[in-house]
């Protein structure tokens, strides 16, 4: 008896899977991709072997691992053979305190800085980015897209390009993308915006209207870009788009509209961090209610309505969607969720295919989350060591 | 309380001044005596400052002078022996009179020095280590990598000046003679935002604009809280250093503090944190070495030697805390030295504690003389 588990986020992905053989069982882990380190361990009978195997499988669990749903999404990090990006490796920053740094992975794949210097590899994801003393993104940029390499690429990473002026915005980052689409012409995520709060707040990121991206590369499965000033999807379609996500300290309305007039007929992940009318959020619980309706992406699996000072309001409405009735994730986490909005999620509908509700930091009291953990769902609602309970001035994870 | 040990005949007499129920002395007290040599006596600073022919009293060898902190009376007999106004009492952790704290510190350092009895760190270094412009200004002249700094100009509206003749910018403002990260701002602007963070809150009390140290570190982002903050810093002096972005790691940002002892570059801590302001006290966390050493590689020994170059600076101090800043791409940079930068508790170096390696330095060196 076999079981494969894997995780994935921002910081790392990696594999764990375990395997019975009479009395004894042995659990092989390590980074996807590589063979990883095993264990065998022997035990006075095969019960308790099996015992032992089940706990460790629920303490798993319980981190955030998933099934592997076949050897594919182990084996080659981005799929199978026809370039289809797991579901699992769209999902990125998933604990608050992992915002503050810059990502470790992407698409499940190691990210590494681009230096010209060095040999090629082939198996890692490549980030590009300007600091305060060298402003080397264009530069290395430009040279990687003239290397043969480009032609197999499946995904980038654009981290700080403001190099030091903040005020800067990545048009130009774009275009140098864009001249180069031809040679790019496996490349299937982007993440616009790798930028960590030591290096520009969130909120003051300089971003720029992404669409033209949308055009210039058909074969784009994931887009996520980070800053909401100056953030727009003028021209928001795309035949082969499959996630897209946003993380803003606070989102214009202008954006929502767009995402709710676009058309993105493969959309199955949507993460929208929302943010705080401190910080630029001006939008309502209405303008959300399109995407809400379960009109706009038929095919959506995971939704996530982050880092929302309306996360109580959302989990109001969001209960009575038609979405529910198709996803498989929900996300409100990194809001000020609080009792109010947890009392909501407890009248969640029976639905064929929700099986995670992600609530890590949140507002609720320890007895609605004993209530919370007792739905049929995988819940986290795990919060950062040092949040307080009952913390006067609730706040979004990601405001400044 | 006079305390003068009876000198013992084969042992030279080793003293300390210093705060006696603070930990630093105890502890230093402790690891002195678990190597064997008798307990250093200890000059209460209180007492210095109360009655000054103390000093001339303290019959000892050897002088290890540590920190004046954590004592309400020795802070104000400091701020009255530098110039300071009797009449406006400090409330409870208000920042204010820095300057003439540090000149009260510098006069006890002269006098100290005017003794003539050999000490561990000479008291001009630790005088030179109390000034952040002639600190930075030492390590320009040695060739020490440090972040672009100036003097801040006085006057808030010739800083407002400034920020808009450079439309945006990130600067670290820090009080030329604070210390502990008191009063130190972390600004960042643009023609759209401000942003101020300090471990600081404002209190307005009878019309009078208080800065209370706060060991929440705190943003704050209305341009008239800004300009109420650094009203009250700015003529004080301030160091006005360029805000490099520092390494990020799991969980915060990070820096390190090294304690370089006799040269060598000895106990030395992660310090890691949400905000730009890494100062333990500040709820913030001893990050994980193995990680660091794990990304920087050699490039953590450089960070070493650079620590050792900058407590060279000071060659007539046998030890020195250093904070080295690394950035994003792995560069190191030498933040501050601190001359009390030794309260290092249960960090152990060669099965040593910062206070017994300290100790066994002095020793060792005592006996080289």
């Amino acid at each position: 008896m076999k079981r494969e588990l894997i995780y994935m986020d921002a910081k790392s992905s990696k594999f764990w899977t375990i395997e019975l053989a009479g009395n004894s069982h042995t659990v092989t882990y390590g980074r996807i991709g590589t063979d990883g380190q095993s264990l065998t361990k022997s035990f006075a009978s095969p019960e308790a072997a099996r015992k032992e195997m089940d706990k460790l499988i629920a303490e798993k669990l319980g981190k955030g691992y998933v099934d592997a749903g076949g050897s594919d999404a182990v084996d080659a990090g981005v799929g199978g053979s026809d370039g289809s990006i797991p579901m699992l490796a769209f999902s990125s920053i998933n604990r608050r305190d992992d915002i503050g740094q810059n990502i470790g992975t992407f698409i499940g794949k190691r990210v590494m800085d681009y230096d010209p210097e060095k040999p090629h590899k082939p198996d890692v994801v490549y980030r590009f980015r300007s600091d305060w003393e060298n402003d080397e993104l264009l530069p290395n940029l430009k040279h990687f897209t003239q290397t043969g390499a480009a032609a197999e690429t499946v995904a980038l990473v654009i981290g700080a390009w403001h190099g030091d002026n903040p005020e800067m915005t990545p048009e130009p980052v774009l275009d140098v993308l864009m001249q180069a689409k031809d040679r790019l012409p496996k490349l299937a995520a982007l993440y616009i915006g790798d930028i960590t709060s030591e290096e520009n707040e969130m909120s003051w990121i300089n971003q720029t209207d992404l669409s033209p991206l949308l055009a210039a590369f058909p074969k784009l499965q994931l887009l996520r870009a980070r800053g909401g000033t100056g953030l727009a999807l003028s021209s928001p379609k795309h035949e082969n788009l499959r996630a897209l996500a946003l993380e803003t300290g606070g989102m214009d309305v202008s954006v929502i509209r767009s995402i709710c007039m676009s058309s993105f007929p493969n959309l199955e992940y949507l993460e929208l961090w929302l943010g705080t009318d401190e910080y630029g959020a001006n939008h309502a619980i209405a303008d959300l209610q399109p995407i809400l309706s379960g009109r706009l992406f038929p095919k959506l699996k995971y939704l996530g309505l982050r880092n929302s000072q309306l996360a109580d309001e959302i989990a109001g409405v969001v209960v009575n969607s038609p979405l529910i009735q198709r996803l498989e994730t929900l996300d409100l986490s990194l809001g000020v969720l609080t009792d109010e909005g947890a009392r909501a999620l407890l009248k969640l509908p029976p639905s064929p295919t929700l099986k995670k509700l992600n609530l890590h930091y949140n507002y609720i009291s320890d007895e609605l989350i004993r209530q919370l953990k007792a739905l049929p769902l995988t819940v986290d609602a795990s919060k950062p060591g040092h949040m307080e309970e009952d913390d006067e001035d609730r706040f979004v994870a990601v405001g400044e | 309380m006079k305390t003068v040990l009876s000198p013992s005949a084969n042992s030279l007499r080793f003293g300390l001044i210093g705060n006696p129920e603070n930990r630093r002395v105890q502890d230093f007290q402790a690891a002195v005596e678990a190597l064997g040599h008798p307990r250093p006596a200890c000059l209460a600073y209180e007492e210095l400052l109360g009655d000054p022919s103390s000093l001339d009293r303290f019959d000892v060898d050897w002088i290890r002078i540590d920190s004046p902190g954590e004592n309400p009376a020795v802070a104000e007999a400091l701020i009255l022996r530098g110039g300071g106004c009797p009449d406006v009492p400090l409330a409870f952790g208000e920042i204010g009179f820095q300057r003439e704290y540090h000149r009260g510190f510098c006069d006890v350092l002269e006098q100290i020095a005017a003794r003539g009895i050999p000490c561990v760190n000479a008291p001009q270094d630790i005088a030179v280590m109390f000034d952040k412009w002639q600190c930075h200004q030492r390590f320009v002249d040695h060739e020490i990598a440090r972040p672009h700094s100036e003097m801040a100009p006085a006057s808030f509206l010739v800083l407002r000046e400034h920020m808009r003749a450079w439309r945006s910018g990130r600067v670290f403002l820090k009080p030329l003679h604070g210390s502990s990260a008191s009063g130190v701002c972390a600004l960042r602007w643009t023609p759209h935002h401000q942003q101020l963070i300090a471990p600081l809150r404002i209190q307005i009390e009878k019309g009078r604009t208080l800065l209370i140290n706060s060991l929440e570190v705190r943003t704050y982002t209305h341009p008239a809280d800004i300009q109420a903050i650094l009203e009250r810093l700015l003529p004080s002096g301030m160091i006005q250093e360029r805000w490099i972005p520092k390494l990020s790691l799991p969980e915060g940002a990070v820096d390190l503090r090294v304690l370089v002892i006799h040269g060598e570059p000895r106990h030395w801590v992660v310090r890691q944190s949400m905000y730009p302001m890494t100062n333990l006290h500040l709820g913030n966390r001893r990050g994980d070495a193995a990680v660091l050493r794990n990304i920087l590689g050699g490039k953590l020994d450089k960070a070493f030697e650079l620590a050792a170059r900058a407590a060279a600076c000071f060659s007539d101090s046998l030890y020195a805390g250093v904070d080295i800043l690394i950035d994003s791409s792995h560069r190191a940079f030498v933040g501050e030295i601190n001359a009390f930068g030794d309260l290092l508790p249960r960090l152990i170096h060669r099965k040593e504690s910062a206070y017994t390696a300290i100790a066994r330095a002095c020793y060792d060196r005592r006996c080289l003389v």
